[in-house]
């Protein structure tokens, strides 16, 4: 089954991956270690997963400004997600998503935490979101 | 969005390579927002952190081009701090922090490359404490990084900036921002109000009520109604954990903030999404959850972000002809102008002969700790740890375990960090 959500692309690119979804705000200055990607932030629901390569889906981001760095040097180690999809579009993971011309996609027609799990192939093109489920 | 004939040139390339990366950057960050225009910035506050310009479209090779080209910022612009310092530290920094050479060499090369941008070198996350405050009146359009900055900025001074890393750099040598968020009188009301009915006065008070507010308000702005006459720490230590907890740019204490006069003016004639009542209780669960209750401590760490001279002044009276415990380290971490002004004042020196460092300098930040080598100092040596961690800082309590990668976490009060600095433990008391 598939559902197609409509966003605005804060980055425009087009990308194919298995989603990762953070219901939580997500900061990489706090929640990851960006030489292999894996999410260390204490009592996240994906702590010990990596992001490395993942469409990366969460709410917004939080904390430091120093977050955009995180998420360029991610990139720089080849460890950053391929897309990322929020809610809300913050500033700081905006600017991180520009540097690092990685796609994203921001005030879906849905809240992409709710309709999109963990596991869901995604497609982005664009402002478009198509989410795949296996039936 | 619609640019102006110097922003069109700009971006074609007439100023040179890096100043089109500059604006090609702020169209796209503008974009994103549905930004109509450029705006002139009065003032901003950057990152150099040569390390990241490596990679990507901001290479270091444009930077070198640039600044032998003559770019220069174009706006009176400060330093925020990063990395390991060297700057009224102790001579021997670079052996305290066992920083190799590569990294010492490339901190060198970022004070010289901020030196030749024409940047002032203030190295800290409170500049508002060291300068001009006549760059960033109520009004003004800036553009800070620092996520503690831009909300200190924008609730205290009533100046005007988004939650900025990369786009502050880019705007200071081009002097252009993209109006959208902050910037905007629209995006600068209150959503969720907060009627505080615990005793919130020191420092530590500021702290929780930040970790508390900022996990509700999320993205929205907090209105905060029952705080009286705070002192400027409480605000920069509000602003700190405040954006820690949550994505929070903005806040308003009603009859104290610039922009909230009074609540009805604070929600822009809105009702607010909720309104919160703050009990005491709230406060002791955020410190339960923040703080261990009693054991031995090897690190304390103070001025997160940078103290102000008021507070070192009061660390040093604290330490007045006392000694700190063996195999304790106390850290008290500063911008250098208020480094300077210690060593002037004669606070320096109480604290030294306590057996405290002041931390300062170019590239210090007391979040990356005893600042191990790299730019993720932890993460490049898996196996430091600062040990057992007491601060007065709810953000270096947040971040002490994945940065700092502290094995116990206490948070309290100045008073009691010195006390604990003093007897070696944490006492439940």
């Amino acid at each position: 089954m598939a559902t197609l959500l409509k966003g605005r692309a804060v980055v425009r690119g087009k990308v194919e991956g298995e989603a990762l979804v953070s219901r939580t705000p997500f900061s990489f200055f706090l929640g990851v270690n960006t030489d292999t990607g894996i999410i260390i932030e204490e009592g996240h629901e994906h702590q010990g997963k990596g992001i490395a390569g993942k469409v990366l889906v969460y709410p917004f981001g939080k904390g430091s400004s120093g977050d955009c760095l995180r998420l360029w040097r991610c990139a720089n180690n080849g460890v950053a997600p391929i897309a990322i999809i929020n809610a809300k579009p913050d500033p700081v993971h905006v600017q991180g998503a520009i540097i690092t011309n990685i796609p994203m996609v921001c005030e879906l027609d849905g809240d992409p935490v709710e309709l999109i799990k963990t596991g869901d192939r995604v497609k982005v093109d664009g402002g478009n979101v198509m989410v795949i489920k296996e039936d | 969005m619609n640019l102006t004939s110097e922003e069109k040139r700009m971006l074609a390339g007439k100023d040179g390579g890096l100043i089109r990366e500059a604006m090609k950057f702020l169209v796209a960050l503008g974009e994103a927002y549905n930004a109509e225009r450029m705006i002139d910035i009065s003032y901003a506050n950057v990152f150099i952190v040569t390390s990241f310009w490596g990679e990507g479209s901001l290479t270091r090779d444009l930077i070198e081009e640039a600044v032998n080209n003559g770019v220069r910022v174009r706006v009176p612009t400060t330093s925020t701090n990063w990395g390991c310092g060297s700057l009224f530290t102790p001579d021997n920094i670079w052996e305290i922090l066992e920083v190799p050479s590569s990294l010492k060499d490339q901190v060198l090369r970022e004070k010289d490359i901020a030196k030749r941008l024409g940047i002032i070198p203030t190295w800290t996350c409170t500049p508002y404490l060291v300068c001009d405050t006549g760059w960033y009146p109520k009004g003004s359009y800036i553009s800070t990084v620092e996520s503690s900055a831009v909300v200190y900025f924008n609730s205290v001074l009533g100046a005007r900036s988004n939650r900025d890393c990369l786009a502050s750099f880019y705007a200071a040598i081009t002097g252009k921002y993209p109006a959208y968020g902050f910037h905007l009188d629209k995006n600068r009301y209150g959503a969720y109000h907060f009627d505080i009915q615990a005793k919130v006065e020191t420092r530590l008070d500021f702290a929780l009520l930040g970790i508390f507010a900022g996990k509700i308000s999320a993205m929205e702005t907090p209105v905060f109604t029952g705080l009286r006459k705070p002192r400027s720490e409480g605000l920069v230590e509000l602003s700190a954990a405040i954006s820690s907890s949550g994505t929070i740019s903005m806040f308003h204490i009603v009859g104290i903030t610039p922009e909230a006069p009074d609540l009805e003016t604070a929600f822009g004639g809105k009702k607010p999404i909720e309104k919160i009542i703050v009990s005491q209780a709230d406060l002791e669960n955020v410190h339960q959850h923040m703080s261990e209750k009693e054991g031995k401590v090897d690190f304390v760490c103070l001025g997160c972000p940078h103290y102000s001279i008021y507070e070192i002044k009061e660390v040093a009276e604290l330490l007045d002809g006392k000694k700190i415990h063996k195999g304790v380290t106390l850290w008290v971490c500063t911008s250098p102008p208020t480094a300077m002004f210690a060593e002037m004042a004669g606070y320096a020196d109480k604290i030294r002969q306590a057996g405290g460092i002041i931390m300062s300098g170019p590239n210090y930040c007391p979040l990356f700790g005893p600042g191990k080598p790299g730019p993720e100092y932890a993460f490049a040596h898996p196996n430091y740890s600062v040990g057992s961690f007491a601060t007065d800082a709810a953000k270096q309590a947040y971040y002490a375990k994945p940065n700092l990668r502290a094995e116990k976490i206490f948070l309290g009060s100045r008073e009691k960090c010195i006390e604990t600095a003093i007897i070696g433990e944490w006492r439940n008391n």
